[in-house]
């Protein structure tokens, strides 16, 4: 199988043995930026512009999982031989491990932040901006109050 | 600049792809020498090996996706795809 995607998000698959086209997948919004095929070519998993990241059936056509939890961007996907793990990296700086069975991610790897595991609590008198401030630096791992 | 190297599951070659259109293929054994599969007139976005190191394939500026024999150093087929912006994402099983 033969699979290549990009700027308007379909991916396309074709028979590498009949070169006829198999599939048309409307897969992510903001672009196809990467894709990968299980060793047996069954499965496909896709990563965009949208910041998802999908795994297909190609016997179906259809999605098996889409993941939504990268922010921005996910410009590089692999998948494992048998098509049961998915790693993704993108625009926000985390790589992340997924499983087919899984809805949401089984690891999220992510270089230190500037206040990592400060683990502030009981965090009072400030403002929802600043709350949001100390979260992206890591300091408190909550935005709930 | 390169966007895109591959390396066959076997160790035995490798192959690359950039801006400057030039598709090659490096022999690992030897250290170095590579053979120019295809000047192509746009940029070469991605390059993969199939998992059995016969198959080449590359996503080529202008969105289109050229299916390479690796033994035989020739075109297989070119699948191109229109006035779609650019390619990014390839893959071979």
């Amino acid at each position: 199988m033969l699979a290549g995607g990009g700027e308007d998000g379909i991916v396309h698959v074709w028979d590498t043995a009949s070169l006829q086209l198999r599939l048309t997948l409307e897969a992510h919004g903001g672009g196809a930026l990467s894709c990968a095929l299980s060793r047996d070519g069954g499965r496909l998993a896709t990563s965009g512009g949208d910041g998802r990241v999908r795994l297909w059936s190609l016997d179906s056509g259809e999605p098996i999982a889409t993941w939504s939890e990268h922010l921005g961007g996910v410009w590089a996907v692999d998948i494992s031989r048998d098509g049961q793990w998915i790693v993704s990296g993108g625009l926000d700086g985390t790589v992340r491990v997924w499983n087919a069975a899984r809805a949401a991610s089984v690891h999220a790897l992510r270089p230190d932040r500037p206040y990592e595991r400060m683990d502030i609590t009981g965090l009072t008198g400030v403002t929802d901006a600043q709350r949001t401030a100390l979260v992206s630096l890591g300091a408190v791992e909550r935005t709930d109050h | 600049m390169v966007y895109g190297v591959a390396v066959a599951n076997d160790a035995s070659r490798f192959a690359s792809g950039g801006v400057d259109g030039t598709l090659r293929l490096w022999s690992l054994g030897t250290g170095g020498e590579s053979t120019i599969l295809a000047r192509y007139q746009s940029a070469v976005n991605n390059i993969t090996i199939s998992g059995d190191g016969r198959l080449l394939a590359a996503a080529v500026l202008g969105y289109a996706f050229d299916l390479w024999s690796v033994d035989r150093r020739e075109l297989v087929a070119s699948f191109p795809m229109g006035p779609r912006g650019t390619s990014w994402a390839i893959a071979l099983s």
